[in-house]
């Protein structure tokens, strides 16, 4: 009961511990839902994007191994050969299934993603099997960033960053090139409205 | 400011501040290329003269002249200048330094003796400000005298000031500094004065605790003998040295026999044990030889050290997380680990590393009773929340779902078998490597490893599948947690207990996460992360983790005071 006058989130109620917390002043039904928000997709060319991407690294690792093949094939060594043949099949079986899954992966995944901008907060959403919900209120972020790789140039794609104090950061990444850029005014603008006044701290 | 010189020109530090410099420029070159570039450079050289000790001398000296002209150029270019309202410090050979400090800003002055420092009745005075200069505003190895006029000047300057707040630093709940006298009192205390003179005292770690707090220090002993065997990287001379002392002890003892053999074990690992508990004990006395907490206005600090007395100051609405943590040792004892990290400051690195001269916004308290304990909390949150618990034995924590056992046994499998099998890899390739039959063929050295790695690698396999379910109920045991209405607190270990606590409008971002066995059964993890660290509370309702993060949310983002 030491709160200093003024200060109106000090105010405390006799409410023994621990119990569901009750404060009289808000109740809790009448608290924002973060379970209710209509949450945005992410851009549906984001799926492509990352299928591409995928492709592009599977396509690699098959050139390596297509390579060696050829490599023992004109070498021609008895020995050598004879051993190879098992890696390979092996090899090339995993460049067919990692090609496989760089199609489906995105399609599943991208969908069960989006993001949801309040006033005071940005929300993301991810996950299949492990589904997680981070809410990042706007007064405790720090900065925030645009970035777009090549890869995301060529589908008209960019990433959303926004940093809070000394936490993880989060990554809102698909959006279209103008929502982006959308988001990160207003982002910044919010940040800066949010910011919590020094002037009246006590503390 | 309009008359500035008579305040005294530019000045340097005493010589002596050579040694310090020349310390300095090795820690900071050891800091960028690394321990083991050192490592190498130096045997190197060593490898050198071995062949060429003629050059031994040339050596020597060249090594001696670039110390003394780096540490010689570094003191040399180090000025500083007290004027009337501010202290200004030029330092750099290439790279200038200048650092310009209104006293305004100046927190509080801290007075650091090192070894050296001591016997030639020096001080190094550290200027603390709000923001981070603890590298450039420093005064190296500068007389006692200088430390006073700086605390005076600081002092009257604060004193007078019309547009500096009163007492900035003094809550309401202390005894406020009065007027101008208080003030140089309270800043003059803040310098060379005992810590009984600079504020209420709460702890002091007498001697007897020192060597309890020896033997309770965590981990450090496997870490030892890592080092040890990776260093040394000669398991054979290990083994040989082992074995060599056992044969000679055993037939010292009492000749060939059974008894005198297992007397001859016995003492070699009691004398290890001790060894190790004295390397412990030593390293604590050095690092925590009269270790003192004392409450001075709005902050906690703490002096401790025994060749170097180490200050650490952390304001109290610094703190973003406040940790308590006790091992299955400090249990037995009674005592807690307390820390309560400020922004940035990992709680990971929270082990006494002795080079942790940078992060000095940590308060840290190594052996605390509960009393302590909870002073120390009800400081921290004074005015927030009285009744957050902090201790892990307080009734008001709560259990989580008894789910959290099955995964934390699964958790056990998954993760800890393949690591084992993996490091027992490792340990049958050097045991079998330091084998010493003779005339083993390579085959069959091979052979002996493969053998040795899977037969332990499938006992182990086997007594982690025994372990799993009992370790996940130890874990399941030790998790609860517990909320009021302005923060909370979860709890965790396996034998031993911490405690991690956050004011919600603290936190940063709060995270909920389901799993698939969560789903199915309503549940779900809560994260909320701070400045420093998440608070986690596993396999609780789902509704509830949701209505708990909808209010920490809106406990954050309604909060309007500074949270750091």
């Amino acid at each position: 009961m030491t709160g200093s006058p003024g200060i109106p989130d000090c105010t405390k109620t006799g409410t023994p511990v621990p119990g569901p917390f009750a404060n009289p002043e808000i109740r809790p039904d009448s608290l924002p839902r973060a379970a209710t928000v209509a949450w945005q997709p992410l851009h549906p060319r984001y799926a492509k994007r990352l299928q591409a991407g995928a492709l592009i690294r599977i396509g690699v690792l098959a050139a390596v191994v297509a390579a060696a093949h050829v490599t023992v094939l004109i070498a021609g060594f008895e020995t050598l050969s004879r051993i190879a043949v098992w890696p390979l099949r092996i090899l090339w079986a995993l460049c067919v299934l990692g090609a496989v899954w760089a199609v489906v992966k995105p399609v599943i995944v991208v969908p069960r993603c989006g993001y949801a901008v309040r006033e005071k907060d940005i929300l993301y959403r991810s996950g299949v099997l492990w589904q997680s919900v981070r809410v990042v209120p706007f007064n405790r972020v720090q900065h925030t960033k645009t970035d777009s790789r090549l890869l995301d140039r060529r589908f008209g794609l960019a990433n959303l960053t926004v940093f809070p104090a000394g936490a993880g950061s989060q990554k809102i990444p698909g959006l279209g090139t103008e929502t982006a850029e959308n988001l990160l005014a207003h982002v910044s603008e919010r940040i800066e409205a949010e910011k919590p006044q020094t002037a009246d701290d006590s503390c | 400011m309009l008359n500035r010189s008579d305040s005294g020109g530019w000045q340097r530090t005493s010589p002596v501040a050579i040694a310090i410099f020349v310390g300095r420029s090795a820690k900071s070159g050891y800091d960028r290329y690394g321990m083991w570039s050192q490592a190498v450079a130096a045997i190197g050289v060593t490898a050198f003269l071995l062949r060429n000790p003629q050059y031994t001398a040339l050596i020597l000296t060249a090594v001696l002249i670039i110390f003394l002209l780096v540490g010689g150029l570094r003191y040399w270019f180090f000025r500083f200048r007290i004027e009337e309202d501010r202290i200004l410090i030029r330092q750099g050979v290439l790279n200038r330094t200048a650092v310009d400090l209104p006293f305004e800003r100046i927190q509080g002055i801290n007075v650091n003796r090192g070894p050296l420092e001591r016997i030639l009745g020096l001080v190094t005075v550290v200027i603390d400000t709000s923001g981070s200069l603890s590298a450039e505003g420093q005064l190296p190895a500068v007389s006692p005298g200088i430390a006073e006029r700086l605390i005076t000047r600081v002092a009257e300057h604060q004193g007078l000031a019309p547009d500096v707040p009163a007492t900035p630093d003094t809550g309401p709940d202390e005894v406020p500094a009065e007027g101008l006298e208080g003030k140089a009192r309270q800043l003059a205390g803040a310098g060379l004065r005992a810590p009984e003179e600079r504020g209420e005292v709460l702890h002091r770690l007498a001697n007897r605790e020192l060597l309890k707090l020896g033997l309770a220090k965590p981990g450090a002993s496997l870490f030892y003998l890592a080092a040890l065997i990776l260093v040394g990287r000669q398991v054979d001379v290990v083994v040989d040295g082992v074995v060599g002392t056992f044969e000679s002890v055993s037939g010292a003892i009492a000749g060939p026999g059974v008894v005198g053999a297992a007397t001859a074990v016995t003492a070699l690992v009691l004398a290890f044990a001790v060894l190790l508990l004295a390397t412990r004990v030593g390293s604590a006395i050095v690092r925590y030889h009269d270790f003192t907490l004392w409450r001075e206005g709005r902050s906690y600090r703490s002096q401790s050290g025994l060749a170097t007395r180490r200050e650490v100051a952390v304001g109290v609405h610094k703190v973003q997380q406040i940790r308590v943590n006790q091992s299955v040792v400090y249990r037995w004892f009674g005592r807690y680990r307390l820390s309560a990290p400020t922004i940035g400051s990992s709680l990971d690195a929270d082990e006494d590393d002795d080079d942790g001269a940078d992060d000095a916004e940590v308060l840290r308290v190594p052996w605390a009773d509960g009393a302590l304990v909870e002073r120390v909390r009800s400081g921290i949150l004074r005015g927030e929340d009285e009744r957050l618990a902090i201790l892990p034995e307080d009734r008001a924590f709560r259990r989580v779902s008894r789910l959290y056992i099955r995964a934390a046994a699964l958790r056990f499998i998954f993760v800890h078998v393949p690591l084992v099998v993996v490091a027992l890899f490792f340990l049958a390739h050097f045991v079998s490597r330091s084998w010493r039959g003779g005339d083993l063929s390579s085959t069959d050295l091979l052979g002996r490893y493969v053998a040795i790695w899977a037969d332990v690698s499938l006992i182990w396999v086997a007594l982690s599948l025994l372990l799993a379910v009992p370790v996940g109920w130890l874990r399941w045991r030790a998790r609860a947690y517990m909320h009021t209405d302005d923060g909370i607190a979860s709890r965790f270990g396996l034998l031993g207990r911490t405690v991690e606590a956050c004011l919600f409008r603290k936190a940063q971002g709060v995270t909920v996460k389901r799993s698939p066995l969560q789903r199915r059964h309503g549940l779900a993890t809560l994260e909320v992360e701070t400045a420093c660290g998440d608070v986690t509370v596993p396999y609780i309702e789902h509704a509830a983790a949701c209505r708990l993060r909808d209010y920490i949310i809106y406990r954050a983002e309604s909060s309007q005071r500074r949270w750091h």
